[in-house]
């Protein structure tokens, strides 16, 4: 896999990005090819959007404002490209507020505002093309999330400052009050970018939220509770960052036996009383409602270097098979009397078997030895999802 | 061989002979085609030679079931006593035109009454029953529909001018109306087939089309396949450019050898300099080429194909509105058409004649227009022939007279034909039934150019929308994929022929090679004398099958749809949503229905057998029942709803052979799973090639590869109240993809062996 990205402003780079083994960088003069070919079919009103090469190549251009961004990549779905090339604008809103883009007049300028941060931001968006899921937010699974919203809810009425309040265990969601469910997925994803990847000690940063707010600036907050668990939340001008780290010391402290129960569930990020079939390789559960997903391997089967191989099989079946839309683009079955959904899908491969089961706003994908008879899936997949969501101490 | 048919050739001369091209005979180009009425689509004339066989057939069958005995005594009732109801009714495309069958439901038995109200009552047996007169037609054996009274079940169903073809699978004549009347008055129930009136047709608008040349297919068009008018939105485009070699200082470094639409008004002609910039940065930054590029103009998005080769001298972009034409289908449909202008042409880039190429672009954008890009057409994508296993005894009898004459063993042996006999040697012959192929003699490289030739020429659509009457055709070819032995061993050298004759509803091609040492410039002209003699001859091969029946045993055997097929789960229930939609289906649902064209076959064999010294009539008849599996499932309910199956080492394409009854915009279940099919193809299709990529290079270049050798998707779908669930599964099997589509009731482990019945039962 090999990803290009670049972002031209009059034919002028702000950044040109690289990820994969063994590529080089573009020359200047194959980008200002690629922004010059799209001009070109501008002036003649054509809106050039796409080209595939080779055997898996796609270049998308899009433009935002004046902005064009180009994306080159093999072996990455269409959909994900684009929404790796909409996230790097939105990563810019974030960080400058939509007015300063379309008032933006010099490119040096533009380049100054935009803070490493940003730069930082774009690498890491391309790092989650590849293991990630760009459209969702990854959490964890554990029994004390229950009671951990709970007291979420309290602290978030206490500090009068933000309903937006989230509690993260490294960069994953324990749970998050409804207000910040409520924000987009992709405000939600930068957020949780922007908090996990700065180094500043005290994170207090002013941001736009590309899809809520890009004209207002936001302050965004995160306090460090124990290790590896932080509170992050949006707020206005008040309280001042050292109110509100006094005002969550006091508040969390009784709790932090909780909140380390709940960071065992890390790396495993589904609670250690839940077993998993032993044909069970690995699985992903998504929430399609709250855009969340939990992602996991069974550490019972011989745990090697290629575990991180199987997680990028599991993500390569949602992207291929479960996350394509074969059926959007015909005027058959929007009429309101017709309606159809696809409620499994399975892989069978020399080495794998891939099981989805989509139930309701769930989607549970697991990924089992190829040993395993195909008509047995399904009953596994059920069984674990019944598993997962069943327990009511689980927040899902 | 026997001789003795009514349309034998020996006394036609072929009318063909005035339009052998000038140049040497190098091309022919010869149809005679009736185009159909009006726009129903689904009409389809009848020819009248093929119908006087019918009729003599069916004369026969029903004198033959007359002798059974079968009659019963006679019964009479008054009319106001019978309350018949239409408890189903079917429609189905036949190739004669259009049968419409009622399922009629009989709630009282009373036959005693019917002698009581028959006294007195002038009225004909079937007024009184169904309230509609029937006269005898025009050969004073077949009943049409004079009159429909109301009240009468015919009422929403049948119009006058039908004829009524069938009742309980008896074949009506005037002779035998008031037996069969009689014998179903006392049945619960009952079924009636009429077939749509054709007089209209045959009289009035036959009008016969005769086309001479490609171009005629294209100045003919509205009347042939009956589009609609033209619209002016760009529909297709092909620009071909090559890169000069001396670049000169007032000129640019390419030059467009030939655009259409035309330069002006090809607005995708202007934007070449981007493809060409596009193609030239990727080669240089990635070393690899452009496939496709989609832009958008005024909302509707076009597909531009790259076709670069000659050392990136040559540029053959293909533009698509993707109104009409998918991302995927472009990509297809490029391929093919490149290789099909390949295949025609030495070397189409620098041909002198553009005209032709003109309209075989037209020919392109006809087929456009005609499948709207909603409706993906998933089996008709590939260059592969839709075939139709036919039972053993037609095949070899097939397989013989093709191989008779590849062989050269003709009939009519005179001074002529001894010459053609070194003259030429045949490199193989294939034939279809309409557009399905029945039997094939190539390799499957042979069989795909054939196929390519026969549907961009717009042959297959002719025969869709079409009464084909007589065609005769020859091209020279340019097969690029084998050399032969030419001294120079170049394959634009040799002479090879494509020769196609079709007689009705059969269509032969015949490859031809001219032997090599016989090159002699001075005889190079009179080969279109030996082609002449080599079409009358294939002519006469067709006219031998129609003579001993085997096109109408085929016609039969096709139309009866024998094969496991597609049963639209949602004919079950009376849905006003789609009544409409239902009359499209050509489905049979009961077991009756089988026994029907059993017993339709049946008949057919014992009268054919007469007539065609068939000798052993029980193998025969074994062969029949035996060799195809009707359903692949048992039980009351079918629940395999439709199979595809694409075999590329053979070159051909397996599918239920009623979907094109299925029409696009109707069936969704049809719809869905062609879409279905179409994702899972390009998964499939990728492990196909990384698999290849893999045994070069042996070393896995990307983690995230995951090689699914099936993928399967459980859909749900609700129309109106209904809802339906079934698999739509995919698999491969070396070279071979299978796609079926069945209900999710069933327990997953069977389908494993349906997936293996579906692939032994290929006849």
């Amino acid at each position: 896999m090999s990803i290009y990205l670049m972002c031209l402003y009059n034919g002028t780079p702000i950044f040109n990005k690289k990820r994969g083994d063994n590529i080089e960088n573009l020359p200047f003069s194959t980008t200002a090819s690629f922004s010059s070919v799209h001009l070109f079919c501008r002036t003649q009103n054509v809106e050039l959007s796409a080209t595939t090469f080779g055997d898996d190549g796609l270049i998308s251009w899009k433009e935002f404002e004046s902005l064009l961004f180009v994306g080159i990549s093999t072996n990455l779905t269409e959909k994900v490209l684009k929404s790796l090339i909409e996230k790097s604008f939105q990563a810019m809103v974030l960080h400058i507020g939509i007015n300063e883009i379309k008032a933006a007049k010099n490119v040096d300028r533009l380049k100054r505002d935009l803070k490493s941060s940003f730069f930082q931001m774009i690498e890491k968006l391309m790092e989650y093309a590849e293991n990630d899921l760009l459209d969702f937010n990854e959490s964890i699974l554990c029994h004390e999330a229950a009671v951990i919203h709970e007291k979420l809810i309290s602290f978030s009425e206490l500090s009068l400052a933000s309903q937006y309040c989230f509690l993260l265990s490294k960069n994953r969601i324990i749970c998050a009050t409804d207000a910040f469910y409520d924000l987009h997925v992709n405000d939600r994803k930068l957020l949780i970018l922007l908090l996990t990847q700065s180094n500043i000690l005290q994170k207090d940063i002013p941001v736009y939220l590309p899809h809520k707010s890009p004209t207002i600036a936001y302050r965004l907050i995160g306090l460090p509770l124990i290790q590896g668990i932080s509170i992050g939340l949006l707020c206005g001008q008040q309280p001042t960052y050292d109110e509100l780290e006094i005002l969550s010391q006091e508040f969390w402290q009784d709790s932090y036996d909780l909140l380390l129960s709940a960071e065992i569930s890390n790396p495993r990020n589904f609670p250690p009383s839940i077993e998993l079939d032993a044909s069970v390789l690995g699985f992903l559960l998504i929430n399609k409602f709250t855009k969340k997903y939990v992602i996991s391997r069974n550490i019972q089967q011989v745990a090697n270097k290629r575990n991180s191989h199987r997680m990028d099989i599991i993500r390569t079946f949602f992207h291929q098979a479960v996350d394509c839309d074969i059926f959007k683009n015909s005027s058959f079955y929007d009429s309101t009397s017709e309606n159809i959904t696809t409620n499994e899908h399975f892989y069978v491969s020399d080495y794998h078997k891939c099981h989805a089961l989509i139930q309701n706003y769930n989607i549970l994908c697991v990924l089992y030895l190829s040993v395993i008879p195909t008509y047995t899936m399904r009953f596994i997949t059920q069984e674990l999802l019944n598993k997962l969501l069943g327990d009511k101490s689980i927040e899902w | 061989m026997s001789n003795a048919s009514d349309c034998s050739s020996y006394s036609y001369s072929p009318d063909f002979k005035n339009y052998i091209y000038e140049d040497g005979g190098s091309s022919l180009f010869y149809i005679r085609a009736h185009s159909l009425k009006d726009n129903d689509y689904n009409k389809n004339s009848l020819n009248h030679d093929q119908d006087e066989i019918f009729r003599h057939e069916f004369k026969r069958m029903s004198l033959r079931q007359r002798d059974k005995g079968i009659l019963s005594k006679l019964t009479n009732k008054k009319s106001s006593g019978f309350e018949f109801k239409v408890v189903d009714r079917q429609k189905y495309r036949h190739t004669d035109g259009e049968l419409k069958e009622l399922k009629v439901g009989n709630k009282s038995l009373k036959t005693a009454n019917l002698s009581k109200s028959k006294k007195g009552d002038k009225r004909s047996l079937f007024e009184i029953l169904f309230n509609a007169s029937i006269i005898p037609g025009p050969d004073n054996k077949r009943l049409i529909i004079d009159r429909i009274n109301t009240p009468s079940i015919f009422e929403k169903d049948l119009c006058v001018g039908d004829y009524i073809k069938t009742i309980d699978g008896e074949v009506i004549t005037t002779d035998n109306i008031n037996h069969v009347l009689h014998k179903i008055i006392i049945q619960k129930s009952f079924k009636i087939v009429a077939q749509e009136s054709y007089k209209d047709d045959y009289d009035a608008s036959q009008e016969e089309i005769k086309i001479t040349k490609i171009n005629d297919i294209v100045a003919n068009k509205q009347k042939l396949f009956n589009l609609g008018s033209e619209t002016h939105e760009l529909i297709f485009s092909l620009n071909i450019i090559v890169k000069n070699e001396q670049i000169t200082e007032d000129s640019d470094d390419f030059t467009t050898v030939f655009s259409y639409p035309p330069k002006d008004n090809n607005f995708l002609h202007k934007q070449k300099g981007s493809f060409l910039t596009l193609a030239s940065i990727l080669k240089g930054s990635f070393d690899k080429y452009p496939n496709v590029t989609s832009i958008k103009v005024h909302n509707t998005t076009f597909f531009v194909t790259y076709t670069i080769r000659n050392g990136d001298n040559e540029f053959i972009f293909l533009g698509f509105n993707s109104n009409y034409a998918g991302l995927f289908d472009s990509k297809h449909i490029t391929q093919n058409f490149v290789k099909f202008l390949d295949y025609i042409y030495p070397n189409f880039i620098i041909i002198n004649d553009f005209d032709q190429l003109n309209s075989l672009c037209e020919i392109v954008k006809i087929q456009l227009i005609r499948n709207p890009s909603e409706a993906i057409n998933f089996e008709q994508l590939f260059s592969c022939p839709k075939f139709v296993p036919l039972p053993k005894e037609i095949v070899l009898r097939i397989n013989d007279a093709l191989s008779e004459l590849e062989a050269m063993d003709y009939r009519n042996w005179n001074e002529s034909l001894m010459e053609l006999f070194g003259k030429f040697n045949v490199i193989g012959s294939c034939l279809f039934y309409k557009t399905s192929l029945i039997c094939s003699h190539f390799n499957e490289l042979d069989m795909e150019n054939v196929e390519l030739f026969v549907r961009q020429l717009c042959l297959k659509f002719l025969y869709e929308m079409c009464y084909v009457k007589e065609m005769a055709i020859w091209q020279r070819v340019y097969p690029k994929e084998y050399q032969s032995y030419n001294i120079e061993n170049d394959s634009t050298k040799n002479k090879v022929f494509l020769l196609i004759a079709a007689r009705a509803n059969l269509m032969m091609c015949v490859l031809l090679e001219e032997n090599a040492y016989n090159l002699n410039p001075e005889v190079e002209t009179q080969s279109s004398n030996y082609l002449i003699y080599f079409l009358e001859e294939m002519e006469d091969v067709m006219d031998h099958l129609k003579v001993v029946g085997i096109e109408n045993l085929t016609k039969i055997w096709i139309n009866s749809a024998k094969r496991p097929q597609c049963k639209s789960p949602f004919d079950k229930i009376e849905n006003p949503a789609h009544t409409e939609h239902q009359h499209l289906r050509q489905i049979k649902e009961e077991c009756e229905d089988d026994d029907e064209s059993e017993k339709d076959l049946e008949s057919h064999i014992d009268s054919q057998k007469s007539s065609s010294g068939f000798e052993n009539e029980d193998t025969f008849y074994k062969d029949f029942a035996d060799i195809v599996p009707q359903t692949l499932t048992f039980g009351p309910e079918n629940v395999l709803y439709h199979f595809t199956q694409l075999d590329f080492s053979e070159g051909i394409i397996l599918t239920t052979i009623n979907d094109n009854a299925c029409k696009p915009p109707n069936d969704i279940l049809v719809d869905i799973f062609r879409r279905s099919c179409l994702s899972i193809h390009c998964v499939l299709q990728n492990t196909i090639q990384f698999n290849q990529l893999l045994s070069r290079e042996n070393k896995i270049s990307s983690k995230t590869m995951m090689l699914p050798k099936e993928q399967g998707m459980l859909i749900d779908l609700i129309v109106g109240k209904q809802r339906l669930s079934f698999w739509i599964i995919g698999r491969l099997f070396g070279t071979k993809e299978l796609y079926v589509c069945y209900d999710s009731k069933i327990p997953q482990n069977m389908v494993e062996i349906a997936f293996r019945i579906a692939l032994n039962c290929i006849g």
